[in-house]
This record gives structure tokens, C-alpha cells and sequence, in this order.
């Protein structure tokens, strides 16, 4: 029965209530071994709650979870064969580094010099080594984190769960730690379960991202998938940025889009702003073969760094354009232009959006 | 310098309290007593009649003996208490720490009905004059012993055996309660040893440093036979408990509480009156009904329900009362509590 | 400048002279009496030697210290899972205060009510004598009253609500994703509390323990009462010499060495706890 690339974990159907509140509604998800998954979603989205289902700090109303086949839902935490990294670290303020790492060998019966040897090891590969000795009050937020992660791993689980383990840290090292984490996820293969409400981060690390919203998983894709083809205007709106615009298809089956007061019942087409072009005049845009345009006038135009986002106003829609580099002379606020978008470019979500 | 902390502590509400008052009232006499029943009595029987009759207020300064004596101690020089009412005993320590005025007996036509040995004279000088006896006489459990033990020798008997009383050195009565037994055994006080080996053999439940500690253990029954205070014992009896006091043959302990001047007083006069009106017959009854204390004075009329609690029992007079010098028995404190704690106590 | 230089002097000030009122000051009369000849007047040290050179004051030193440790450990024991029901099992937010009220109660009422409230109960035909005999336990009354064991009693059900408000003021402390980490590394409750919960609720059980001891040592009302006047300890050595003996020297000394004594004890004890805790 035990494939190598058979499901790790399977949750089938998991609900979950807080009293009245609905944390999590019907929730399914397998993950491979080996695998990197985010958990994406803004806050209240219910991924964390997931996350402690998983673990066990939670019990489910209804459903089931697996791992490697196994039926651990009615176990408690300290039986489930996974380990998880905490949001504050949770490291133990009492004991050293070194006794942090080696708590878990030691409570699942290493004796004194085996569990000492393993937590030497987990700190040796998280860059540690030499700060056995310390206390963790004793340690940046950074060497903190790591000394959560050696703790995590020191068991060698086939599955890790990391709740936002960056989202203290200060962006310079979030950056760093997350091209870290991915490689040591890579050089011990363990699956792991990543909590986090930053897109960047669960694109930049994952194989693949279950998108959350309102207790339910409204995607599962890779990076490119959900970015590309959104399942639902919420991922569109939620991963990366999307103007939203209803559409119609013509009696020859192509698209053409709908102004603004005419928008309910449509179809609903997302662009991406870097597919939307910018013309002086409609002679520009007709240079360009089966490009949907629209003319419109600039409304705001806001430079950030190496990228220029242009907002223009067309057929009372807010197109949302973006240009690298800083902007060129003669685009200014209240000029008339021409959208140009080649209608490839456009994804259209299933069904009727309201 | 030992009082120092007293005088931080205590003296500083004082002023705040009493300056005001003494601003306001024109006249007004400091008067310290205990509080508690005491108090009430004193300020019912003597402070109210006073005020009614001279028109000067009087401010109650609360406190034990010994803390009366702390403070007269402090304010030596510049007193803010003007009369105190402190036990025999104390009574003596505050004439030796030289804090009491000479109480001119002669202007306080009271006087004249006070019994010899209720005025204390320290040569020529009288420092106080007593207001009213208590003893410590015996207090039985009228369900247990249904006839009033006839003498002391009843402590030891071997049916009461761990559920007697009497008071310990921490209580005030306690150096003078051995004194007591010394003398009624016939020892003298230069040789304790043979009272020191009965008190050894006694058998108690309970040697009570306060009063209130031998009431209670009356009340619960822990305790059926001891000494205790006429004013507690009768204070049990009153309320219906199946309690009993008598003077067994051999006497009782007693003692007094006395008024004193304090040395330096701007009041002279007017502690004089209230001293006046605290031995009159009319004072005296009143602190007999409310306290059941013997009064000092001879001239007051007592009903035979008040004669019988006082403390010379039913049929006893104040010759049954064995009061003793104050300064021997002071003079013993230290090696008579020790001599207990080694030897007593086990 | 200067007027907010004198505010900030002021309020420092302040303190300070109530510490020096009421702590310093008192605390040094007690100790330059101690030390001050009780004849002659001079400067001695015959008011310690009479107390540390005497066997019966050593006798005495070991009850009050024996029952200060006693009182100590029992409080934790009872305290600690007191603590825990409080601040762990009940959920019911108005059933937890109405037990923490409950506990502090008591400490609103008198000493001496209390104490008197146990010489009722511990008495020969008092309530735990009378429960025991009917109950068939025993034949006869149980002496409580003017034993260790009766004072023992009384300080602990005095002294109690103070451990349980400490150690459950440290364990609601203890951080919950502590003890998650514990369990998600393979440890079983009892083991998460061993190594997790208990060594983090150490402080509150060592201040609980300070607190306790310290009091116990000095208490005089409920000893006084309960040990009927047949357990010598320290402080009732001392209330003699202040309130009878009128002897403040050797009433001092006798304070001052009770005050070294509870400080040596707290400090070898909190010596220890930290060596343990290593």
C-alpha cells in the first residue's frame, strides 16, 4: 500500500464550528510527500484552524484526517507523526537551545546522548551549531525562528506545519529566510504545510497554494495556475493584482466588453495589469492585430520604484495598467488614451458573477 | 529611643486629629482609656456626666495600658493626654518612668469616701487613685461541675484533667496569678520552685494571653474549670451560657484600674473635676452595673443582683481580694515568664 | 526647568520618606535596641548571646522554622492544584470568580475571628472531633488545640489563599502554545506538565512559598490562640517581652533574629531552586 508518491496527509470533508461562527466548511485536501503547500487566505479565512485540526489542537465536527494512511482524527497532538513551527516560536523559555531541540527526541524516548546528538545535528543544518548554550531570550528573532524550525525537524517528520513562521520577522529577513526554508524543505524532503496570508511568500516557496476564503478552499493550483487562471473573482482579486470586467461574446464567439452600466449578469473576464496597453490614439492601437480597445482618459498614474501603475477610465470601468520603468513623457493625469488588450489575455471566470 | 516608633507612628494622627478639636472647643480634657466595654462604661459612667456638668468636652484617647504608658512616654514635656486610666501594674511603671503628676487629693471632695488602699502614694506624692477592682477569680462550666469548687486545689483535680485554664505571662494577670498560688500554697515569693512544680503537674487546656481567648474557650466548652475575669466570666453568665464564678476560700487575685494626672498637663484643673466625678457614688454604681467592678469608694448603694458579680463574690467583701505590691511583682517579670516558658510550658 | 526638577525630586522623595518612615526607621529602633545593654545602656551583643548561646532559644527557633516549613509545604501541595482547577478547569468565568472571592474572603476577616473560628472546630467537642467520632475513627477526642498539629491547621487555612493566588496567577502566565509545542513534540500531558507547565509556574510557587513562609514564621495570633499558650514560638517569645516584660532589648534581639533567620531560609531556598533549575 505504501507507494513512494502516495497521499501524505488527506483531509476529507473537514467542518469545523465555533459555536455559531462556521470556521471551516467542507474542507478537502491531499498533499504528497515531499510536497510544499501553502495555506493562503486573508485573516479569519479559517487556514490557521486547519492548520491546528492537522496538528490535533483542534478536534473537527465532522470529517477526516489522514497520514500516510493512517486515521488520526480522533488522536491527540503528541501522537500524530508531524511536527509543527509557531507563529511566536513557541520555544521553551526554561531550557537551552540545545534542550529546546532535543525535547522532542527526548519525549519520545531517545536517551540523553542520542537526543543531544540529533539536536546537534538539526542545528548544524539550520546554521546554529555553535548556540547550543543559549537561551532563547538570549537570540534574535531570526535565530529564534531557526531554532523553532531545528526543533520541528529534529524528529524527522514526514510532515512539518509552519504557521506564518516569517510574519515576525523584518522584510529584509523574511526574504532571506523564505529562500532558506524552501531549500532546506528541498534538502530534507519532508512535506510541509505553510500558513500565510502574504502571496509573495506562498508564491515565491510553494509548489502548490490552497487559496482560503471564508472557511472554504476556493483554489488549489501551482503559482502560475491560480495566477493565470483564477478559479473565482476572490483568488483574481486576492492573488496579485486583476481588473475585473464583464464581458459578452459577439455573434462570431468573440469577446467584447461590456461598459460599466451594463455590467449585471455578465460574464466576468480578469486582466492582469501588465496586459493591459496604453495608446495615444486609436490609430496606434489598430497598428496591433485583434486587439480589444476602448478609449479613456488617465486618471492616476503612481510611480513605485521600477514599475508605474497607470489607472485609466474606460466605458466606466477602473483598468488597472502597469508599465516598467518609470513613466514616459507625456502621460499625464486627465490625458486621452487608448486600452488595448488582446483578448488571449483575458480569463473568464465560470459561471454568472454577481 | 525605644519609643521612637510609637511616636512616628501614633502621634502624628494625633495632632492631626486634635488640633483641630482643641481649636474649636475652647476647653476640652484628653483623657485616655481602653476601649471596648471599658471604654463605653467610662465614657457613659464618668465622661458624659463630667461634660453634663462642667460643660468641658472630653476627647477619649483609646488604648491598653501599655500603650497609654508608650504614649505618655513620647509626649513627656508636651502632653496631649491629660488624665489616663492605666491597671495596677502599669500604674506603677508609669510612676517609675516619671510621667505622672501628683494627684493633690485633698481638692476632690470624693475623695474623702476612697478606701486607703485604693490611693496610691509614692512617698508623700499620691500618683493615682483607683476607680474600680476586678479579680480573677473561678470560673466553672455549671453543666460539668454542678457545685462551685470551694478552693484553687480544684485546678489539679484529676476530672478536670486537660480542660483548665489560667492566664499566661503574656497576659497581664499572668506574673501575678503565680504570686497568687505562691502565697495560697504558703511559699514565700523568694522561693517559687514548689508552686513552679504544681503548675508543671497542671494539666490545662489553654494558658490564655487575652481575655477574650478564655471567653471563648468557656463558650465551646474546651475549657470547664479556671481563672478567669469576673467582668468576661460575667459577661458569659449574662448571656445564658451554663457558666458559674466563685471566690473559692483561699481569695482571689485582684487589681484595679486607676486614674492618673499626666506630669505637665495644662488641664490640672479640670482633671481634677474629672477625677472628682469618676469617684463619686454615682460613677461608682454605674461602672458596678455596666463592668461588675468593685468600687473603690465606700459609699455606693448596690443592688444584690450587681453585689453578687463583683469581684469579691456573693458574700465576699474587698478583704477577700489579695492585691499585691505592683513593683514585686514587676520586679519578677522577666525571670517568673522565663522560669515559665522553660519550665511550664512543654 | 527647575519647578519640574523639584516635581520629579518631590515625587522621588516621597517614597522614600515612607519607606524610611515606616520601614527604616521602626526597623532600626528595633535593632539599635537589640543591641543596646538593657542595664547599663551601652552597646552589647548579651541580648543575642543570651538567645543564641541557650539551648531552650534554639528549641524554640527549630518549632517556629519546623512549622514555618511545614505550613510552607502543605500550602503547596493543597494550593498548587487549587491553582490549577481555578485557572485550568473551570471554564465558567462567573463560577471562577465566585471561587476566587471565596478564597480572599477570609483575608478580609480578622486573624483572630478566624483563629478563634478554629478553636470552635479543633475543639474536644468541636466539629472535626465530633465528624471523626461519628464517623468511627476514633474513640476518643483528638488533642488539636495546643499542639503543632492544631497551629499547623490554622496557618495553613490562613496562608493558603495566598500560594493558590500566586501559582495561579504564574500558571494563567504559561503561555498555551508552550504546552501545544510540548504535546506536537511527542510529550503526553503528564509529561508536558513535568517539563513544561510545573518548571514555568516555579516562580509563582517560589514568591507563593516566601510569601507563606515568611508570614508563618511571624505569626503570632494564630499560634497564641490555637496553641492555647503550650507552643512556644519565636514571636510569642517576643509579644512577652514587648507586651509584659516591658524588656525591649532582649525583645529585639530575639525580633531581629527571627527577621535573619526567615531571611537566611528564604535565601537558601531560593539558592536551591535555582540550582534545581539548572
Amino acid at each position: 500500500m505504501a507507494g513512494a508518491d502516495m497521499t501524505l496527509l488527506a483531509i476529507d470533508d473537514i467542518s469545523k464550528n465555533f459555536g455559531k461562527h462556521q470556521a471551516l466548511c467542507d474542507i478537502s485536501l491531499a498533499i504528497e510527500s515531499g510536497e510544499f503547500v501553502s495555506l493562503l487566505g486573508p485573516s479569519g479565512c479559517g487556514k490557521t484552524t486547519l492548520l491546528r485540526l492537522i496538528a490535533g489542537f483542534l478536534r473537527a465536527d465532522r470529517g477526516t484526517i489522514s497520514i500516510a494512511g493512517e486515521d488520526v482524527t480522533g488522536l491527540p497532538p503528541h501522537r500524530r507523526p508531524l511536527n509543527t513551527v509557531f507563529q511566536n516560536y513557541a520555544l521553551f523559555p526554561h531550557l537551552t537551545v540545545a534542550d529546546n531541540v532535543a525535547y522532542g527526541p527526548r519525549r519520545t524516548g531517545a536517551g540523553k546522548a542520542e537526543a543531544s546528538r540529533r539536536a546537534q545535528e538539526a542545528l548544524d543544518l539550520v546554521g546554529l551549531g555553535e548556540f547550543g548554550d543559549r537561551y532563547p531570550r538570549q537570540m534574535s528573532g531570526g535565530q529564534q525562528q531557526r531554532v523553532a524550525l531545528a526543533r520541528a525537524i529534529v524528529n524527522r517528520p514526514k510532515l512539518l506545519l509552519l504557521d506564518e513562521p516569517l510574519s515576525a520577522l523584518d522584510l529584509q529577513l523574511r526574504k532571506r529566510m523564505q529562500i532558506e526554508l524552501k531549500q532546506l524543505q528541498e534538502k530534507i524532503g519532508i512535506a510541509f504545510v505553510f500558513v500565510t496570508h502574504d502571496q509573495e511568500e506562498a508564491m515565491a516557496m510553494s509548489d502548490r497554494i490552497a487559496v482560503m476564503n471564508a472557511g472554504r478552499i476556493e483554489q488549489v493550483g501551482t503559482g502560475a495556475e491560480i495566477y493565470r487562471r483564477p478559479a473565482t473573482r476572490f483568488v483574481a482579486e486576492f492573488i496579485g493584482e486583476a481588473s475585473l470586467l464583464p464581458v459578452q461574446r459577439t455573434g462570431n464567439g468573440a469577446l467584447t466588453i461590456v461598459p460599466a452600466v451594463e455590467a449585471s449578469g455578465r460574464s466576468v473576464a480578469v486582466l492582469r495589469p501588465e496586459h493591459a496597453q496604453i495608446f495615444a490614439g486609436q490609430a496606434d492601437a489598430s497598428t496591433s492585430c485583434n486587439l480589444l480597445s476602448m478609449e479613456g482618459h488617465v486618471e492616476t498614474v503612481a510611480s513605485i520604484g521600477g514599475v508605474t501603475n497607470i489607472y485609466v477610465r474606460a466605458l466606466g470601468h477602473l483598468v488597472h495598467a502597469r508599465r516598467l520603468g518609470l513613466v514616459e513623457s507625456g502621460l499625464r493625469e486627465g490625458q486621452k488614451v487608448v486600452l488595448g488588450i488582446d483578448p488571449q489575455n483575458l480569463h473568464l471566470l465560470e459561471g454568472p458573477q454577481p | 529611643m525605644k519609643y521612637s516608633t510609637v511616636l512616628l507612628t501614633t502621634s502624628l494622627p494625633a495632632i492631626f486629629v486634635f488640633a483641630p478639636l482643641a481649636a474649636a472647643q475652647p476647653q476640652s480634657l484628653t483623657v485616655a482609656w481602653y476601649g471596648g466595654n471599658w471604654g463605653d462604661a467610662f465614657q457613659s459612667c464618668v465622661a458624659t456626666p463630667f461634660t453634663e456638668a462642667t460643660g468641658i468636652a472630653v476627647v477619649p484617647d483609646i488604648g491598653t495600658s501599655t500603650t497609654t504608658l508608650s504614649k505618655l512616654q513620647q509626649q513627656a514635656g508636651a502632653p496631649v493626654i491629660d488624665v489616663a486610666y492605666m491597671d495596677g501594674g502599669i500604674s506603677e511603671l508609669a510612676e517609675e518612668a516619671g510621667v505622672l503628676a501628683d494627684i493633690d487629693i485633698e481638692s476632690i471632695p470624693n475623695a474623702a469616701n476612697l478606701a486607703d488602699a485604693a490611693t496610691y502614694r509614692n512617698g508623700d506624692k499620691v500618683y493615682a487613685v483607683g476607680n474600680g477592682y476586678y479579680s480573677l477569680g473561678m470560673t466553672y462550666n455549671t453543666d460539668e461541675i454542678s457545685e462551685a469548687p470551694a478552693s484553687w486545689d480544684a485546678l489539679w483535680d484529676e476530672h478536670y484533667a486537660g480542660a483548665v485554664t489560667i492566664p499566661s505571662p503574656s497576659n497581664s494577670a499572668g506574673i501575678p496569678f503565680i504570686f497568687f498560688l505562691n502565697q495560697i500554697m504558703g511559699d514565700t515569693p523568694d522561693d517559687m520552685s514548689a508552686t513552679i512544680e504544681r503548675l508543671r503537674e497542671l494539666d490545662a487546656a489553654l494558658f490564655f494571653d487575652s481575655s477574650g481567648a478564655a471567653s471563648n474557650a468557656f463558650q465551646s466548652g474546651e475549657v470547664i474549670l479556671g481563672a478567669h475575669f469576673n467582668v468576661g466570666a460575667w459577661a458569659l453568665i449574662d448571656s445564658g451560657l451554663p457558666i458559674g464564678f466563685t471566690v473559692p476560700e483561699e481569695g482571689v487575685w485582684a487589681t484595679d484600674a486607676r486614674l492618673h494626672i499626666v506630669e505637665g498637663t495644662q488641664n490640672g484643673d479640670a482633671a481634677l473635676q474629672f477625677i472628682d466625678t469618676a469617684l463619686g457614688a454615682e460613677a461608682g454604681l454605674c461602672l458596678a452595673e455596666r463592668l461588675y467592678v468593685g468600687p473603690a469608694v465606700t459609699n455606693v448603694d448596690l443592688t444584690e443582683e450587681v453585689s453578687r458579680k463583683l469581684p469579691w463574690g456573693e458574700t465576699g467583701s474587698i478583704d477577700d481580694l489579695m492585691l499585691f505590691d505592683w513593683n514585686e511583682v514587676n520586679a519578677r517579670r522577666s525571670d517568673l515568664t522565663e522560669t515559665w516558658n522553660r519550665e511550664v510550658v512543654r | 526647568m527647575t519647578a519640574s526638577r523639584s516635581v520629579i525630586l518631590g515625587l522621588v522623595a516621597l517614597p522614600l520618606v515612607y519607606f524610611t518612615a515606616f520601614f527604616l526607621v521602626p526597623l532600626m529602633t528595633v535593632f539599635v535596641a537589640s543591641l543596646t545593654d538593657a542595664q547599663q545602656g551601652g552597646m552589647t551583643f548579651s541580648n543575642y548571646a543570651r538567645i543564641l548561646l541557650d539551648e531552650y532559644h534554639w528549641s524554640v527557633i527549630a518549632v517556629t522554622f519546623r512549622l514555618g516549613i511545614l505550613t510552607t509545604l502543605i500550602c503547596i501541595v493543597l494550593g498548587y492544584p487549587l491553582a490549577w482547577y481555578l485557572v485550568r478547569i473551570v471554564k465558567w468565568r462567573t463560577w471562577r470568580r465566585i471561587c476566587v472571592i471565596l478564597l480572599v474572603l477570609p483575608l478580609f476577616t480578622s486573624n483572630i475571628v478566624r483563629s478563634f473560628g478554629w478553636m470552635v472546630l479543633l475543639g474536644r467537642n468541636g466539629l472535626v472531633n465530633e465528624t471523626l467520632q461519628a464517623g468511627g475513627l476514633i474513640e476518643r477526642p483528638i488533642r488539636f488545640l495546643g499542639t503543632e498539629t492544631g497551629i499547623l491547621i490554622g496557618l495553613v487555612y490562613i496562608l493558603l489563599p495566598f500560594v493558590v493566588l500566586t501559582i495561579g496567577n504564574a500558571l494563567a502566565k504559561v503561555d498555551h502554545s508552550l504546552e501545544q509545542a510540548s504535546a506536537d513534540l511527542g510529550a503526553s500531558s503528564a509529561s508536558t506538565f513535568w517539563h513544561v507547565t510545573f518548571p514555568l509556574s516555579i516562580p509563582g510557587v517560589v514568591s507563593g512559598s516566601i510569601i507563606v513562609f515568611a508570614l508563618a514564621v511571624s505569626a503570632y495570633v494564630t499560634p497564641a490562640l490555637l496553641s492555647g499558650g503550650r507552643v512556644t514560638v519565636l514571636a510569642v517569645l517576643v509579644f512577652q517581652q514587648y507586651s509584659s516584660v516591658f524588656n525591649f532589648h532582649y525583645g529585639g534581639a530575639l525580633a531581629i533574629t527571627l527577621l535573619v533567620f526567615t531571611l537566611l531560609m528564604i535565601a537558601i531556598a531560593s539558592l536551591v531552586s535555582r540550582l534545581g533549575a539548572r
